[in-house]
C-alpha cells in the first residue's frame, strides 16, 4: 500500500490495520510453532553425518560485553565478531571434525517489548554447516546450561571423538562475585566455578576435554586452573592481560595435519607458540601464554590452595572498587608461592611490556596472583629508578 | 584532562566508587605522561619509539577496561568539563 498524504483519516482504516496485524501475528505464531526448522535440522544432520569425525571443537564466544580493540593502524575491531568469523573458518577447513560454535550476544527487544534470542548456534561436521539456530541463554540456572543441552542433542548417537577441544573466548572470568559479567544480565553472576559447572554439562561427570583454551585475561591463577582441572587434561591460558583480545586460533585449522598421532601436549605447545608469535608481532603490552599439564600441576596447587583460598576469601568481602584497585602479579613475586613444584607441568612463553614499570621483568612463572598489601610481594622497580 | 578529573571528583553527586575509579585513571595517565616526558625516574621515550609508545598507551587502556570503572553520568561530566576547559 502506498502512502497517500491527501487521504482523509477516518475510523474505517483502523479495523483493517488491526486485521492485518492479527494476520501477521498469527503467521509469526505458526512459523514459530511449526515443525519446519526441526525437520530441516534433522534432514541436514542426517545428510551431513558421513563418516564419524575424529575431532571435536566447541567454541563459546562471549559477546555480551565491551569487546572493542584497535590494531596498530587504528582500525577498530569487535573482538567477538572476529573470533566468530575465525571459528567458522576453522569449522569449514576441517574435513574430519565436528565443530560447535556458540555466540552469546547482548539481549535485545523487538519494538522495545519482545525479547529476541540472545544466542546463536552453529553446528558443522566434516567441513559443512549442518545446523544454525538461535537460542535463549538467559533462562538457565547456570549460564552454560542451554549451550550444553544443544551440544548433547547434536552429539547424541555419535561415537566419542578421539580428540575433544574446548575454546572459550571472553573477558576474564571472575574468581568470586561475578555479577555484571553479562552486560545484558548484570545481576546474574558468572564465576570460574560456574564455568567449571558449565563444562561438566558438556562432558558429563567423569570425562574431560583433552584441551581447554581459555582465551581470556588472567586465566591462569591457581584457583582457576585448580577449579577447571577436573574438566580438562591440558589448559592453555594467559596469566596476564591478553591483548588483541584472543589467542590466535589458526593452529586449529586442518587439525588432521597439525595434530599427528593425537599428540595433545605437542599440539598445545604448538598452539601456544603460534599465539605468542602472533601477539608479539603487534602488541606493545606484556604477552604471556602458559600451557598447563593439569595432572602434573596438582602438587603445586595442593601446596598453595590454603594461601590462595584465604586471599580470595578476604577479597570476596571487599567492595568492587577496592578489588579493582588491587594489582595482579606473578605468583613468583610472592615468597609463599615460590616452591620447588611451581614450574612442574607448566610451559610459559613470556615477553614483558615494551614500556612501563614492568619492562625489565625477564620471565614469568605462568601463575598469576593478587598483590595484596600483606602478601609481601617482591618490590617492583621503584619509580625513582631508571627503567631502561 | 587532569583538571577536569579533579573538578568531577569534587562534585557531590559522584559516588565513592567513581572517585576511586577516577583516581586510578588519573594515576594511569600520570604514569604514561611521566614516561613520555622522562619525569619521576623514567627515562624519556626516544623520538624513534613514539609510535610504539602511542600503541602501548592505547593497548594498555583498552585492556584496562575491567580495572577503571566509572558510571556513565560521571563519564559525561568528565567529557563536558574537558570540552569546556579546552575552549
Amino acid at each position: 500500500m502506498r502512502y497517500s498524504p491527501g487521504r482523509p483519516v477516518r475510523g474505517a482504516p483502523y479495523p483493517a490495520l488491526l486485521r492485518y496485524a492479527c494476520c501477521a501475528a498469527f503467521s509469526l505464531l505458526l512459523c514459530s510453532c511449526g515443525a519446519g526448522p526441526q525437520a530441516e535440522r534433522e534432514n541436514r544432520q542426517a545428510e551431513g553425518s558421513g563418516p564419524p569425525a575424529p575431532y571435536s571443537i566447541v567454541f563459546v564466544i562471549h559477546g555480551d560485553g565491551e569487546y572493542l580493540y584497535h590494531d596498530t593502524s587504528g582500525t577498530e575491531y569487535q573482538a567477538d565478531e572476529e573470533a566468530l568469523a575465525e571459528a567458522k573458518k576453522i569449522a569449514l577447513r576441517n574435513p574430519r571434525a565436528e565443530v560447535f560454535v556458540f555466540h552469546q550476544i547482548p539481549r535485545k527487544h523487538f519494538l522495545f517489548l519482545f525479547p529476541i534470542h540472545d544466542g546463536e548456534f552453529y553446528y558443522f561436521r566434516n567441513g559443512r554447516l549442518i545446523a544454525n539456530e538461535s537460542y535463549w541463554r538467559d533462562q538457565g540456572e547456570s549460564p552454560l546450561d542451554h549451550e550444553a543441552a544443544l551440544y548433547r542433542r547434536y552429539r547424541a548417537g555419535n561415537p566419542r571423538p578421539s580428540l575433544n577441544l574446548f575454546v572459550y573466548c571472553g573477558h576474564e572470568i571472575p574468581e568470586f562475585g561475578g555479577a555484571g559479567y553479562d552486560a545484558s544480565f548484570p545481576d546474574r553472576p558468572f564465576t570460574v566455578r560456574d564455568f567449571a559447572a558449565g563444562l561438566q554439562g558438556f562432558t558429563g561427570d567423569s570425562a574431560r576435554f583433552d584441551l581447554l583454551v581459555l582465551s581470556t585475561c588472567f586465566g591462569s591463577t591457581p584457583y582457576s586452573i585448580g577449579t577447571l582441572g577436573p574438566r580438562a587434561r591440558y589448559i592453555i591460558a594467559s596469566p596476564d592481560n591478553l591483548h588483541l583480545s584472543y589467542f590466535d586460533l589458526h593452529a586449529l585449522e586442518r587439525l588432521d595435519l597439525s595434530l599427528q598421532d593425537g599428540d595433545v601436549p605437542a599440539f598445545a605447545k604448538k598452539f601456544a607458540h603460534q599465539s605468542f608469535d602472533r601477539l608479539t608481532e603487534d602488541v606493545q603490552t606484556a604477552v604471556s601464554v602458559a600451557v598447563f599439564d593439569v595432572d602434573r600441576v596438582q602438587d603445586f596447587l595442593h601446596s598453595v590452595r590454603g594461601a590462595y583460598g584465604r586471599t580470595l576469601t578476604r577479597l570476596d568481602g571487599e567492595t568492587h572498587s577496592s578489588v579493582a584497585a588491587i594489582e595482579r602479579c606473578d605468583c613468583a613475586d610472592i615468597p609463599a608461592y615460590v616452591l620447588p613444584t611451581m614450574h612442574d607441568g607448566v610451559e610459559v612463553l613470556f615477553r614483558p611490556a615494551r614500556f612501563g614499570r614492568s619492562r625489565n621483568k625477564q620471565d614469568h612463572s605462568g601463575w598469576e596472583c593478587w598483590k595484596e598489601d600483606g602478601s609481601q610481594a617482591a618490590p617492583s622497580p621503584p619509580s625513582g629508578v631508571s627503567l631502561r | 584532562m587532569s583538571a577536569a578529573l579533579d573538578i568531577v571528583k569534587s562534585l557531590p553527586l559522584v559516588s565513592n566508587d567513581d572517585v576511586e575509579g577516577i583516581n586510578r585513571l588519573k594515576a594511569t595517565l600520570q604514569q604514561k605522561q611521566d614516561e613520555l616526558a622522562g619525569n619521576n625516574g623514567y627515562a624519556r621515550v626516544p623520538d624513534n619509539q613514539l609510535n610504539a609508545f602511542s600503541d602501548y598507551v592505547v593497548q594498555d587502556m583498552e585492556q584496562a577496561d575491567q580495572v577503571v570503572t566509572i558510571s556513565l553520568v560521571t563519564l559525561l561530566l568528565i567529557v563536558i568539563l574537558i570540552v569546556l576547559i579546552a575552549k
